[in-house]
Order: C-alpha cells, then structure tokens, then sequence
C-alpha cells in the first residue's frame, strides 16, 4: 500500500497518534508459510484434511484440483489479475457513500484495547466540518 | 482504510515472489478480528503513524461502495460531495493528484511538478 506524500491529509481525516514503527517480520514464502501452520505430519504436501480453512480458500490453493498441494503447486501458480466488481464508483461531484466503520485504536493502546468499546467513525459526520481524505488499501 | 486483501496467499490473485514487488505472506481475513489483526500489522509495518486506520466490515461496505479494491484514492469536500476520485491502483494510485486536489480544498495553490507520464489521472473537480 502506498502513502500520500502530503502531510496535509493529517488535517483532513487523520486524528493523531503517536507511535514507534515496527520492524516488518521476515517473510516466508507461501508454501514456508502455509506448511508451517498446516502441514501436520510435515510430509511435504498438505491435504484437504489438513487445511482448516474453508472450501473457498482452498480451492484457491489447490489449482489443480486433486485434492491436496505441495510447494511446486504453490509456488507455480502464475499470476492472475485481481477480479473487479462491475459496479461504477462515485465521481468527482457525486455525494460521497456514507459508512460507519470501526477505528483502530492508537498503537500506544493495543494492550488496552480490548477493554474499550470498538470506536466508530462515520464519514457524514465531517460533512459541514472539513474534508477527509479517503486512503484505500491492504497489507499486499 | 483497510480493505480485504489484493494478493492473499489464498486469495483468487495470489501475489508471485518477484512480481510487482515481494508481498507479505497474508490469509484473507475471514473475521473482522483477523481483518484488524492484519490492518494492524500493516499499519505498523508500514509506518503509518500518525494516521490512524479504519477497518472495512466483513461485507466490505466502503471497498464495494467507492471500488476501491485493490487501492484507491478520494477526497471528499466539505459538502459531502467528492472532490477528487482517484483511478483504480496500483496505477491508477496517484498520491501527487490527491496532495494537489487537498491543496484546492484548502485554498492553496497546487504544487508545481513535471507530470511523470505527461497525463493528469481522470476524475479530477477542476
């Protein structure tokens, strides 16, 4: 995911919080990671059976389709282009689509965090107030 | 906002070592605690501090509502309208046209800079 240069999204929607960066773990690589957790009797390949996960996933994992996967399935699988959902997104000028959603809690309140009640922050609750600033992304 | 995974490890496009940059090794988060367990992982991670980051729901209500997978920028004005629209990412994932479009709502002058493709992204209120 990438960051906006500016400093001036903090004015727009950000609410500060200070916090210590984290070092980013070590990645492993797919098939590392995935026999790790569900390779139980380490033979190299991982089963059905083995996999917690739902059928979705694992259908996505075992391309082939034979029932179980081992690091050359895994690790060969091509690329494939993300799916797009066929609905229009909002234009410049359109009202924005309001949401209410849930806030991570400022790093320095992690320990804590379970004992609050999720915070929410809702996007027409800036309207009249100021500009927000909407950042989209994931981990990958 | 964290939205569901582009390139899960068991998500229908799993990234490729070497391809567009090595990802994380992710799961797709199934409950919304997975979702924030990752959304915080990558928020520290990447530095994000001092932004504070916002979970989409398991219906992934604002990815679907503004088409945000697998990244996306908007701004919207006071007035509740959208200022800017940013195209799909990655490419369409223009940090320089949202810090201009800012300074518009701000009442500043945008930023001089040399385009890097010659193109301005669509969706710009101008």
């Amino acid at each position: 995911m990438l960051f906006p240069r500016t400093t001036l999204a903090l004015s727009c929607a950000a609410l500060l919080a200070a916090a210590p960066p984290q070092e980013e773990p070590a990645k492993p690589t797919a098939w590392a990671f995935l026999a790790k957790k569900y390779d139980a009797d380490g033979d190299g390949r991982i089963t059905r059976k083995e996999y917690t996960r739902d059928d979705e996933h694992w259908k996505n994992l075992d391309v082939d389709g034979n029932g179980w996967i081992d690091e050359k399935e895994i690790e060969g699988r091509g690329w494939q282009k993300g799916k797009r959902a066929k609905v229009k997104p909002p234009a410049a000028g359109d009202a924005a689509p309001d949401f209410r959603l849930e806030l991570l809690p400022p790093p320095f309140l992690a320990e804590k965090e379970k004992l609050k009640k999720p915070e929410l922050v809702q996007l027409s609750g800036f309207k009249g107030k100021r500009p927000v600033a909407l950042i989209f992304g994931s981990y990958t | 906002m964290y939205i569901h995974e582009a390139h899960a490890v068991d998500g229908s496009a799993p990234g490729v070592p070497g391809r567009f940059g090595d990802h994380p090794v992710i799961e797709e988060p199934v409950t919304l605690d997975e979702r924030k367990a990752i959304a915080k992982q990558c928020s520290g991670a990447l530095d994000m501090s001092p932004l504070r980051m916002v979970v989409d729901d398991m219906k992934n209500t604002a990815a679907t509502a503004y088409q945000a997978h697998p990244d996306r920028l908007y701004l919207v004005a006071k007035d509740g309208k959208v200022a800017y629209a940013g195209g799909p990412g990655p490419f369409g994932f223009k940090p320089d046209e949202l810090e201009d479009a800012i300074r518009v709502e701000l009442g500043m002058e945008p930023l001089e800079r040399e385009p890097a493709d010659g193109k301005r992204g669509d969706g710009r209120r101008r």
